[in-house]
């Protein structure tokens, strides 16, 4: 099936979401932490070594942000490229050749963002009651490398709702109106009221229809060489700025403390449902 | 035949229209006639079904077919055993102010009643206040597969019949409906007509 209009916004909505997050709260920090080695079956012909944070930044526009690791092995540093250095920003994590050396000592600094951002395919329920995620690692614990592929909290979970076309102009047009939930898991309650704040203030903003080509990360979770110098979201929604979506309203909420106390998971849950609007001819 | 022109005409209107006998007569009219499209509106909500459903209580069943006929939607929602939302809904549906105003020798007419967003703002799901359920019976309420309907009373649980749980007990979809937004524009409809009378 090839890409229909559902995909196309549900993935230019990810990528304007995670930008607008980063870029609004400055949410974003910056981690120098060692590095362990952990075998992954999926990755063939490939050293990894992983950090304990996951989702690192990799958008350049993000000006404060470590976007190219600075990693050191026995003390040395390491650019991208030497012994097949390249970066997993999705699973935090760093691959090398099959021969580098599995007990070198590695170290870096880099920028985890303080949400990870997934496209969640269950119900609200079961994303809250499930229990099932693992957590960025923070305080008071021994550090160690973050599962890969598992998703980690603090994050939010984007997911569309219901569709519908209303009629808008002569000529077939319509105002295509989509309702976009992300469910907030944040560590803190600052954390879940900075970002029900954020998005509060989404509502009038606009963003670009960006293709599924448009993507950032390739299959090893490293920046395309579509983008040879850099992912830049504002570069790559100002390119795809024909066609714009609109976010016509956003409304936020929190679960409630009664409700929390049947809360499976020891995070604070926030909701942010937004009304998208494209003025579009669906049957052209 | 006495002939009177058009201008005179009009002086006539403009006198008739503050001659208090005339507005009263008007105010009557308008009064008996918002009357009516009140109390259709008002019935047209009473017997909705979502309104039924909800005013039955933990223990009505799925007559909306929102949830496929089960459980039912109050204590799918989660209301705290006890509480009416129909009652204080109602209550703000009631409420409605008409004013008259001079304008241009003709009396202005305007009637105000609830919008939809102060609908939304008095109907709070119980356990995330910022979200409206009478919202969400027409854009959709996740929590189906989340809770489990006993025959019995259940202490801990806010509605009393079902608990939340935490592993998925029995996968189902809530089906949306049309509800207060399909009721306020038929009411904003036959209140607009009344409004654009001529007095």
């Amino acid at each position: 099936m090839k890409p229909l209009y559902q995909h196309g916004l549900l993935n230019s909505f990810y990528l304007w979401f995670d930008n607008f997050l980063l870029k609004k709260g400055d949410a974003y920090r910056n981690y120098t932490t060692d590095f362990y080695y952990y075998s992954d079956e999926r990755v063939q012909n490939k050293v990894v070594f992983g950090s304990p944070y996951k989702q690192w930044v990799y958008d350049k526009g993000i000006s404060a942000a470590t976007i190219n690791p600075t990693i050191s092995g026995d003390g040395t540093a390491i650019t991208a490229g030497t012994s097949g250095l390249s970066y997993d920003y999705d699973n935090g994590r760093l691959l090398f050749d099959s021969d580098f050396v599995t007990g070198t000592n590695i170290s870096g600094t880099y920028t985890v963002k303080n949400f990870n951002v997934y496209i969640a395919n269950q119900t609200e329920e079961t994303l809250i009651t499930a229990g099932k995620y693992k957590n960025n690692s923070r305080y008071g614990r021994t550090l160690n490398y973050v599962a890969p592929y598992d998703q980690a909290t603090p994050a939010a979970f984007l997911s569309l709702g219901t569709t519908t076309n209303a009629p808008f102009a002569l000529g077939g047009e319509d105002n295509t109106i989509t309702d976009i939930t992300a469910v907030i898991f944040a560590e803190n309650m600052y954390q879940l009221d900075g970002a029900l704040s954020i998005f509060a203030d989404a509502a009038r903003e606009v963003f670009g229809d960006i293709p599924f080509s448009g993507a950032p990360l390739d299959e090893y979770g490293g920046v395309k060489a579509d983008y040879p110098d850099g992912y830049n979201y504002g570069n790559v929604a100002s390119t795809n700025d024909g066609e714009k979506y609109m976010i016509n309203e956003t409304r936020v909420s929190k679960v409630s403390d009664s409700a929390d106390k049947q809360l499976p998971v020891d995070l604070f849950v926030g909701f942010v449902d937004f009304e998208v609007y494209k003025y579009r001819f669906p049957r052209s | 035949m006495p002939v009177i022109s058009a201008k005179d005409a009009k002086k006539l209107k403009q006198q008739a229209a503050k001659e208090p006998a005339f507005r009263k007569g008007v105010k009557r009219t308008i009064e008996k006639e918002f009357s009516t499209i009140r109390d259709n509106f008002m019935q047209a909500f009473d017997s909705h079904p979502v309104t039924m459903e909800i005013e039955g209580g933990p223990s009505a069943s799925n007559s909306s077919r929102t949830l496929g006929g089960i459980g039912n939607l109050y204590t799918y929602i989660g209301f705290q055993s006890g509480s009416r939302p129909i009652k204080t809904l109602r209550k703000v549906l009631e409420k409605y102010s008409i004013r008259y105003n001079d304008l241009k020798g003709r009396l202005r007419i305007t009637i105000e009643v609830p919008t939809k967003e102060d609908v939304f703002t008095v109907t709070p799901m119980p356990w995330a206040m910022g979200r409206s359920w009478a919202r969400g019976i027409e854009k959709g309420i996740s929590g189906l597969g989340q809770y489990l309907v006993k025959s019995g009373s259940i202490p801990q649980s806010r509605s009393g019949r079902a608990i939340e749980v935490k592993g998925k007990i029995r996968s189902g979809k809530f089906s949306n409906v049309s509800y207060m937004s399909a009721l306020l524009n038929d009411y904003y409809k036959a209140i607009k007509k009344l409004e654009n009378k001529t007095f």
